[in-house]
């Protein structure tokens, strides 16, 4: 029943189809015909990953319709606008084992494929009543429809699968905690000095047998802290999302198979929480007041009945109350170990020891040379120059004796902080609790200090070539104007008096 | 009719035209110019861009310099500065902007104007300003235009001497964005979108360079326009430190092709039985052959020969007749060699001398 469209042919049979300007056969509308409903997910993916949909949303209808015979399959129309986008779509119908049609009301036409590259039309139209009627070359079929399909309803309905590479991701996220977590939380955050916003949604009980509305703490963060990752993830009651696009966010761990992004089907001023284990997202219709993090730091008052402010009768030294740092063994394991201290007695053996070193081990260590001795570093481990006193990084900028600890156990910033170093100076703490710091900047490839240097004789060749190198004479062409030959006149004749 | 004023057009054509023809760089044409106002040019006129000015004397100093020991050079003067206006026009009538309605004949008309024009522009009086104006023009078929040609999956487009837009550019590899940069040269560009003949433009090309004869000179391997022999070259040559000027420009081409050139021009000196001239150019080949002979005879060793005239071809013609003049040449004054020297030289000039052109002469000139 269908016949392809030959070129330069003007006349076609179905009607509201017409030719575009390239001559493909084009109706109002475009129509993409998939068997269930896990193909038009798979066409949803495989066609987001690429395009947006925001083109195609104002005029995209999905609906499941019923055969004659009684089979149920998925359609999806759109305004077809041009062959560009129609050839986009039925590229990634044909992946997804859909057909295309293109018609304007009712009868739909197979689109052209590499058989007809303009088109096919209908020899024949069949009378029906039914609202939709496919021509394709392997069968021609009617269909009513049965209802229609919410494309954000099937979008919150579809489960995010596992991926675990989404543990790793920074950038912005969303922190949903149980109510009484909340608190804890943001003070939490407040003294880490985590920055962000907070606010508290409501949803309605999820029996009848809670009392009142569920709260829930929703924080906003710009960035957390690559040490917090684990925590926000690992500890009960605390749910870690990460943005999918405007208004929709996705829990870590966890991947939508359609690209959020390019659905605006999520009102960008309401927030949707798709939560992983097939469990139902969480919705905000609007998303509530939001307000600085720092805004909820803990807030004590001194105990009433004591005078404003204690004025001082003399002024004294204030007793002491810090205790001195001690460094004591650790019965824990070594690990991170990637800095060494060589004293100066033993750089001679660290000499004799390069030529049996791996280039991998020169490449990657780097070496900064004291009066008090050399310090190695290297990022993917020390062990492979076997001298010297190992030293793990406690702090990025910090590193302490291996098989050691400090005491009092306090964080790895606090004691940073205390030795009071500034951000360019590396720290050492041997096991005396004796500090050694020294210039980041010192530290410099081995490879680069270890040869000696040769006595070298400058070779100017290459600058004295450089010097009397020729620019090339590149022509450029201007526009010749209006009259170019408007201020042409021949030399004036001898008799002239040229 | 007012006199024209051509003060403005010289300093444009100087920043964006001359500088650029001297020491390199982007060069932009002007407005074609025509001979009234060409003539009219001042000579040493101070430079607008002083900065500018004296890179290029420098320049010109260096080039000059690879020739005669010479440490500065006058502004160009009245004749140079009508052989600049000429030349910009020259390269002008190529400008594929000629290939429309009403303009297709301008540059036949331009052509026409610009050999009116080198007729009035005066020979070299002195070998100091055939070397001036060599440094000015001495890198005119160095002049190179880029011709882009841009295509992408729905089209495609050809720039002749202007850069593609940005936009015709962008996302490459998403576009499918293929460029492919053609330079083509100075006599490339008439047949390279100008409506211009050919052979006018060479016509022309080749005037001019009448009127810097040691440039003509100094690109005497040229493929086009052929080298001829004119009275500008005949004039540079005829004189003692014109001549020496010479040689050390020919020596800086290459051999085979310098001989082929030179001989082609100097067998039609033959041709027209132009013997004053014949003999002012033996003068050159000879002393141009001597000098190969005395560098090949100071390697020491087994030298071998300068190789003899044998299948009567361009190249030969030079060597022989060269060669004929060298042995003349030291007959009658010595050349400053002693006689061991000179023993081993008339050796080397031996079997040239006795083949093809060189025995021919010999039989003409009666010994």
């Amino acid at each position: 029943m269908l016949e392809r469209i030959a070129l330069h042919q003007t006349r076609l049979r179905t009607p509201g189809l017409g030719l575009e300007g390239k001559g493909v056969a084009l109706g109002a509308k475009g129509l993409v015909l998939l068997p269930s409903i896990d193909r038009l997910v798979a066409w949803l993916s495989v066609y987001t990953r690429e395009h947006s949909l925001e083109d195609l949303m104002p005029s995209m209808e999905i609906e499941l319709v019923r055969s004659k015979l009684g089979t149920r399959e998925i359609t999806l129309s759109f305004a077809a606008e041009s062959s560009d986008r129609m050839d986009r779509v039925a590229e990634t119908a044909r992946l997804v084992g859909g057909f295309t049609f293109t018609g304007t009301s009712r009868h739909y036409v197979q689109y052209r494929d590499a058989s007809a590259p303009f088109g096919y039309d209908a020899t024949q139209l069949l009378p029906t009543e039914l609202p939709l009627c496919l021509y394709h070359d392997k069968f021609t079929q009617m269909y009513e429809v049965d209802k229609k399909v919410d494309l954000r309803a099937l979008l919150l309905r579809l489960m995010p699968h596992v991926d675990p590479s989404t543990n790793d991701d920074m950038g912005p996220r969303f922190i949903v905690a149980e109510q009484g977590l909340g608190p804890a939380l943001i003070h939490y955050f407040v003294r880490s000095r985590v920055e962000g916003e907070v606010s508290v949604g409501e949803w309605p009980p999820e029996s009848a047998f809670d009392e009142g509305p569920v709260r829930r703490y929703v924080l906003r963060l710009p960035e957390l802290p690559k040490r917090m990752l684990t925590l926000m993830r690992l500890t009960p009651g605390i749910t870690t999302f990460l943005p999918a696009g405007p208004g929709v966010a996705v829990e870590q761990g966890y991947r939508h198979p359609v690209a959020l992004r390019a659905c605006p089907v999520f009102d960008p001023n309401g927030l949707v929480l798709l939560r992983g284990r097939g469990v139902d997202p969480w919705t905000l219709e609007r998303t509530p007041q939001m307000g600085d993090l720092r805004a909820f730091a803990r807030v004590e008052l001194r105990a009433d009945g004591r005078p404003d402010a204690l004025t001082a009768q003399s002024t004294s030294r204030p007793d002491a109350v810090r205790v001195p740092l001690r460094v004591v063994p650790s019965p824990s394991p070594w690990k991170n170990v990637t800095a060494s201290w060589v004293a100066p007695e033993q750089l001679s053996l660290l000499r004799r020891l390069a030529y049996v070193l791996p280039h991998d081990t020169i490449a990657r260590t780097r070496i900064a040379i004291t009066p008090k001795g050399a310090f190695l570093r290297a990022a993917m481990g020390i062990e492979a120059v076997p001298i010297g006193t190992f030293f793990y990084e406690f702090h990025p900028s910090l590193f302490l004796p291996a098989g050691y600890d400090v005491t009092p156990a306090v964080a790895p910033e606090v004691l940073h902080r205390a030795l009071g170093a500034p951000a360019s100076q590396v720290l050492f703490v041997d096991n005396l609790a004796r500090a050694m710091s020294v210039e980041e900047s010192a530290f410099v490839p081995l490879e680069t200090v270890l040869l000696e240097s040769k006595p070298w004789e400058p070779v100017v060749a290459d600058t004295i070539e450089k010097a009397l190198a020729e620019k090339t004479v590149d022509l450029k062409l201007d526009a010749l104007g209006a009259f170019p030959m408007s201020a042409v006149d021949p030399p004036k004749s001898a008799a002239d008096g040229g | 009719m007012a006199k024209p004023d051509p003060g403005p057009i010289q300093d444009v054509l100087f920043s964006t035209f001359l500088a650029p023809l001297v020491i390199g760089g982007p060069m932009h044409l002007h407005k074609p110019i025509g001979g009234l106002v060409a003539l009219a040019m001042e000579g040493d006129r101070p430079y607008p861009d002083p900065d500018l000015g004296s890179h290029m004397q420098l320049a010109r100093v260096r080039i000059a310099r690879a020739l005669a020991p010479v440490d500065r050079f006058e502004a160009p003067t009245s004749a140079e500065w009508a052989m600049t206006a000429v030349l910009n026009d020259l390269i002008q009538s190529t400008h594929p902007g000629f290939d429309a309605v009403f303009r297709r004949s301008s540059p036949a008309k331009l052509l026409t104007i610009l050999d009116e024009t080198l007729d009035r522009v005066p020979a070299c009086a002195t070998v100091g300003e055939a070397l001036s104006r060599h440094t000015l023009f001495s890198r005119v078929f160095d002049v190179t235009r880029t011709d882009v040609s841009l295509s992408w999956w729905t089209g495609k487009e050809t720039f002749l001497g202007t850069e593609p837009p940005a936009r015709l550019k962008a996302w490459p590899e998403i576009r499918r964005v293929n460029e492919t940069r053609l330079p083509r040269t100075l006599v490339e560009l008439p047949t390279g979108g100008g409506v211009v003949q050919s052979t006018s433009f060479l016509s022309t090309l080749n005037k001019f360079l009448q009127v810097t004869p040691l440039t003509d000179l100094a690109q005497a391997n040229r493929k086009e326009p052929a080298f001829q022999w004119s009275t500008g070259t005949l004039g540079l040559v005829a004189s003692r430190n014109g001549r020496t000027l010479a040689i050390r420009a020919l020596a800086n081409l290459p051999e085979g092709a310098t001989d082929d050139a030179l001989g082609a021009a100097t067998r039609l000196l033959v041709e027209r039985k132009a013997w004053q001239a014949l003999g002012i150019v033996l003068e050159l080949l000879g002393e141009r052959l001597l000098s190969r002979a005395v560098r090949i005879a100071s390697k020491g060793g087994d030298a071998t020969p300068i190789a003899e005239d044998k299948d009567g071809g361009a190249s030969g013609f030079t060597r022989s007749a060269g060669a004929f003049a060298a042995q003349r040449f030291i007959a009658t004054t010595g050349a400053g060699l002693g006689t061991e020297e000179r023993a081993r030289v008339l050796a080397l000039l031996g079997p040239a001398a006795g083949s093809g052109a060189g025995k021919a002469l010999a039989q003409l000139l009666g010994g």
